[in-house]
């Protein structure tokens, strides 16, 4: 079952194309990582979703309905993330309240639970909380409104290192509990790998990589060795990444390695090793054209 | 998890419940401009010598009036209508469920409650003003007509405060929509607001201006009255919501 789907989706700020024929499937009921550098288009995909934003070109469907002004898939969806706003005049309590009010699937009792945990004040204005304390707080609504689709757009931002373990902890323990679609946005994937079940890549405005977080690592090996020995065994594969570190060479190279291949790679003294997601996705998304040290150059 | 279909009233009406506790703070304003008021622009108006008769009775006029709370009144719903559309308001109302329609009905029905808060208010201050130039004066004529001799006239009275109010706050919604759906707008409204004030300063009688406001504030005739004001109204409302319909938020 798909939740959303994008199919050739671009969307255009003026003249700068924020999205560029995006096609992506997001199944029902799985929690999915979407992933990439800086302003590559995440947020503004996250926010078509959710309706906010109109589609320049392409079709947006969730749970098969355009979602651009549509009260069903408002209804249905909730986007998270370190912008939203409450009125001045209501108190963290009255901004539950609403919540109750307005999501049906609302669990009130972990919310208060959950605001007690990370010490909230209930009389505090929301806009006076410190970013850490406003993304936690956001973060609940998100896990207690149980919508069938919910948006996180880097929720752990400002967030710190205990906090952010909670939060992942109680999102998928809420997960479990009560399977939905979540999209979660962040540049710590590192911290989410075992998390997420699928992993969406989007380099570009486009989906670079879409698959589950095991498919990703298996994508890539890392070899290490002799440079000449490795350029042999890499002939013909795709090489994403080269690093260089004393007199070994380490290299990420397409997988797909027979047994037999890694076996003679062995006696020639090549250690091949799998390499961690978030590896694969910072050699995947490497920019090509040189590094930080050729700004500098 | 299985999709929740919802219907517009109640998106509607949630909303509504959402805004009026997240808009406090200007009917609390409203109050307090209104005692402001009370107590600076309602004293006595009028000539404090008397002057005499060929009979040589000596007579004062002390004027009371609450034009001057029904004035900042409205000046009070211009300020809040147009507050209504500002883009905090928007992503206020969309982090909620909405969508752009359920947005403008519940902000319309927003200032409906503010119209007839506001107009309300406005014209029972004056029984107020009554009370004071009673005390302070002692016996006094009374020129205005109460709910008990003249039901209809007092009804007509809140009537009116209450849709002149509303079509301040309306007025003012649309203008800020406009602006929010593109900036350029300022200067449009800008040019059109000169215009208008050069209107009633170059010719004299029927000048433009003079022929709108005549149209608001010269009907004889309550039901048209109360027709071209309710007309006046929703065709606004339905400019404000076609024009942003297409509008994006939270971008």
């Amino acid at each position: 079952m798909t939740a959303v789907e994008l199919m050739n989706v671009t969307k255009k700020y003026h003249k700068h194309l924020a999205l560029n024929g995006l096609d992506v499937n997001i199944k029902k009921d799985v929690m999915t990582g979407v992933i990439g550098r800086n302003g590559v288009g995440k947020t503004t995909m996250m926010k078509m979703i959710a309706g906010f934003v109109q589609e320049t070109s392409g079709t947006i469907r969730v749970f098969g309905e355009s979602p651009f002004n549509n009260l069903t898939v408002s209804a249905n969806v909730l986007f998270v993330d370190d912008a939203m706003q409450f009125a001045q005049t209501m108190s963290l309590h009255d901004i539950l309240k609403e919540c109750k009010r307005f999501y049906p699937n609302w669990d009130h009792a972990l919310a208060d639970r959950l605001v007690q945990y990370f010490g909230f004040h209930l009389d505090a204005r929301h806009r006076y909380l410190s970013k850490g304390k406003k993304n936690t707080f956001n973060a609940i609504i998100g896990i207690a409104a149980r919508c069938a689709l919910t948006l996180f757009d880097e929720p752990i931002t400002g967030m710190d290192a205990g906090v952010r373990k909670d939060f992942y902890r109680a999102l998928l323990k809420d997960y479990i509990a009560h399977p939905r679609t979540i999209l979660l946005s962040s540049h710590h994937f590192e911290e989410m790998e075992d998390l997420l079940e699928d992993v969406l890549i989007i380099q570009n405005g486009k989906a670079h990589f879409h698959g589950s977080v095991t498919e990703l690592q298996e994508m890539l090996i890392s070899l290490k060795g002799n440079g000449e020995i490795l350029a042999s065994a890499a002939a013909g594969k795709t090489v994403v990444y080269q690093q260089k570190s004393g007199p070994y060479t380490e290299w990420l190279v397409e997988n797909t390695f027979t047994a037999a291949e890694l076996d003679r790679l062995k006696s020639k003294r090549v250690i091949a090793t799998p390499v961690s997601a978030n590896s694969a996705y910072l050699a995947l998304t490497e920019q090509r054209t040189g590094g930080i040290d050729d700004v500098f150059a | 998890m299985y999709l929740h279909e919802p219907k517009l009233f109640d998106v509607v009406k949630r909303q509504f419940i959402y805004k009026m506790s997240a808009n406090a703070t200007p009917f609390t304003m409203l109050v307090i401009l209104q005692i402001i008021s009370l107590v600076l622009l309602s004293g006595s108006m009028g000539s404090p010598d008397p002057f005499y008769d060929h009979n040589n009775i000596a007579y004062t006029i002390n004027a009371f009036s609450n034009d001057g709370i029904l004035g900042l009144t409205w000046f009070w719903a211009a300020v809040f209508g147009f507050l209504l559309t500002s883009l905090a308001q928007r992503d206020e109302a969309f982090s909620f469920v909405t969508n752009r329609l359920s947005h403008h009905l519940a902000n319309f029905f927003v200032m409906l409650s503010a119209a007839l808060f506001g107009g309300l208010s406005a014209v029972l201050s004056g029984s107020i003003i009554k009370l004071y130039a009673f005390l302070r004066y002692g016996e006094v004529i009374m020129e205005t007509t109460g709910l008990l001799t003249a039901p209809m006239d007092f009804i007509l009275r809140l009537v009116t405060a209450v849709l002149y109010t509303l079509l301040f706050l309306v007025i003012a919604y649309t203008i800020g929509t406009f602006i929010q759906v593109n900036r350029f707008f300022i200067f449009l409204f800008g040019a059109l607001w000169m215009l208008l004030i050069r209107s009633i300063s170059s010719s004299h009688g029927e000048s433009f201006t003079g022929k709108i406001f005549h149209f608001f504030a010269g009907e004889t005739s309550t039901s048209l009255f109360i027709l071209k004001m309710i007309m006046t109204v929703v065709v606004l409302c339905t400019i404000s919501i076609t024009i942003s319909n297409r509008l994006e938020v939270r971008k």
